[in-house]
């Protein structure tokens, strides 16, 4: 299910960061559904110049203040030649920072060509870092995966497990205890700067959860907009399954058991479920040890050496 | 009959001892057989050798003797099981 987009088109960006950012569109607009295959953007001073090795034409690419003014000390024809060379390379759009006037002869070619220019009032620095964040994050892995995504003593917590054993009661009872989901059912998963996984509740879905006997909830409406969030940093999985006699579950945690999510190991706790146990509660207190392993406390390893500790303690009296 | 109990001592050869690990194992075994467990050493309290923290507290070291006393229809066999464990220094030295 991993996937990985390998495209957005201009209308794309502009959707998403365009309120943010302040875009504004003013030529080439039947060029916006020109596909952006890098997540990297371009500054071509020196392609302006016309040299065009190594161009980097599948990016963004962004005028500043140096190009701009370097346009404007060219002759017009030469503006011209330059240009229309760079526009038929297929570059995806030009944004023009600090709200810059192109002159009327990168208009016209943007129009002829249809490739869009973008006007932004940010300065350079600031336009390319941002455009290359939301893009190097459109660019990163992504998964779909069935669970909840809560947020417990500030962890993020994805619960896992077959259907019916009881994902969404033992999120209510978290919720009902002042922990926030994030979501229930389908979560989707998100590398985010080559080592987070985040996950991101379903839009469609929203905070609505369904429980078996009752229907369908609405968490927000039912407790509040305190009791969610749209989307958290994963730190540890834990995963439910029915009690199994005959298997013998963790005793100690002294080595910490871990899952694969998008390449990231993600610790993994594993619960087993049976009637009379308060599930809520454990992966609270799975949390808090999450938490305090986190911070470089592992109390089950630490308990150990200290058994050892007064063994030694005793035998070297009793020789 | 069903209620046999069965006493042995076993002495406690690896280097660490009974720390967590070590019982942990005595703990998994214990539970896959219907005999009551209990273990003690040098006459102290006897402790349920089907419970980890009850294990980990005799705080038992190497060249300790346990006393084992398995209570119930296959207890002959549990402390086969324990015995054989204790003497495989479970799997550490």
């Amino acid at each position: 299910m991993k996937s990985k987009k390998i495209f957005v088109t201009v209308q794309e960006l502009i959707d998403g960061l365009g309120d943010e950012m302040k875009f504004k569109v003013i030529s080439g607009f039947n060029g916006l559904n020109r596909h952006i295959t890098a997540a990297e953007v371009n500054r071509p001073g020196l392609a302006l110049t016309g040299y065009y090795e190594h161009f980097a034409k599948h990016r963004l690419q962004v005028l500043g203040l140096v190009e701009m003014n370097y346009l404007k000390s060219i002759s017009s024809a030469e503006h011209y030649k330059r240009l229309a060379q760079l526009m038929q390379m297929r570059i995806p759009a030009f944004i023009i920072a600090r709200n810059f006037v192109p002159l009327p002869e990168t208009v016209a070619l943007s129009n002829k060509y249809n490739v869009p220019i973008i006007r932004v009032p940010g300065v350079t620095m600031k336009v390319v870092n941002k455009t290359s964040a939301w893009l190097e994050d459109q660019f990163s892995p992504s998964t779909k995966i069935h669970g909840v995504l809560m947020e417990v003593y500030g962890m993020g917590v994805l619960i896992m497990g077959k259907a019916s054993v009881g994902k969404s009661e033992c999120a209510l009872s978290l919720v009902e205890r002042g922990h926030i989901l994030v979501g229930d059912d389908v979560i989707k998963l998100k590398l985010t700067e080559g080592i987070f996984v985040t996950g991101y509740a379903n839009p469609m879905i929203g905070h609505h959860m369904e429980i078996r006997g009752i229907g369908i909830v609405n968490i927000q409406s039912l407790y509040g907009v305190k009791s969610v969030r749209t989307w958290k940093h994963i730190d540890f999985v834990v995963t439910l399954e029915e009690w199994q006699e005959n298997k013998s579950y963790e005793r100690l945690g002294i080595d910490n058991k871990f899952i694969d999510l998008l390449g990231v190991k993600t610790p993994n706790v594993l619960i087993p479920v049976k009637p009379g146990r308060d599930v809520a509660l454990l992966i609270e207190t799975a949390a808090q040890n999450e938490k305090l392993k986190k911070l470089g406390f592992n109390v089950a390893r630490e308990f150990n050496d200290h058994l050892i500790a007064s063994m030694n303690k005793k035998n070297c009296k009793s020789n | 009959m069903n209620n046999n109990e069965t006493i042995r001592e076993i002495t406690v050869i690896n280097k660490l001892g009974i720390h967590a690990r070590p019982s942990s194992m005595l703990v998994q075994i214990a539970n896959q057989f219907e005999a009551d467990l209990f273990v003690s050493h040098d006459g102290q309290d006897e402790v349920n050798a089907k419970s980890i923290m009850g294990v980990m507290m005799l705080a038992a070291g190497q060249g300790t003797k346990l006393q084992f006393r398995a209570v119930g229809p296959d207890s002959e066999e549990l402390l086969d099981k324990i015995e054989q464990l204790i003497n495989s220094k479970f799997n550490e030295d």
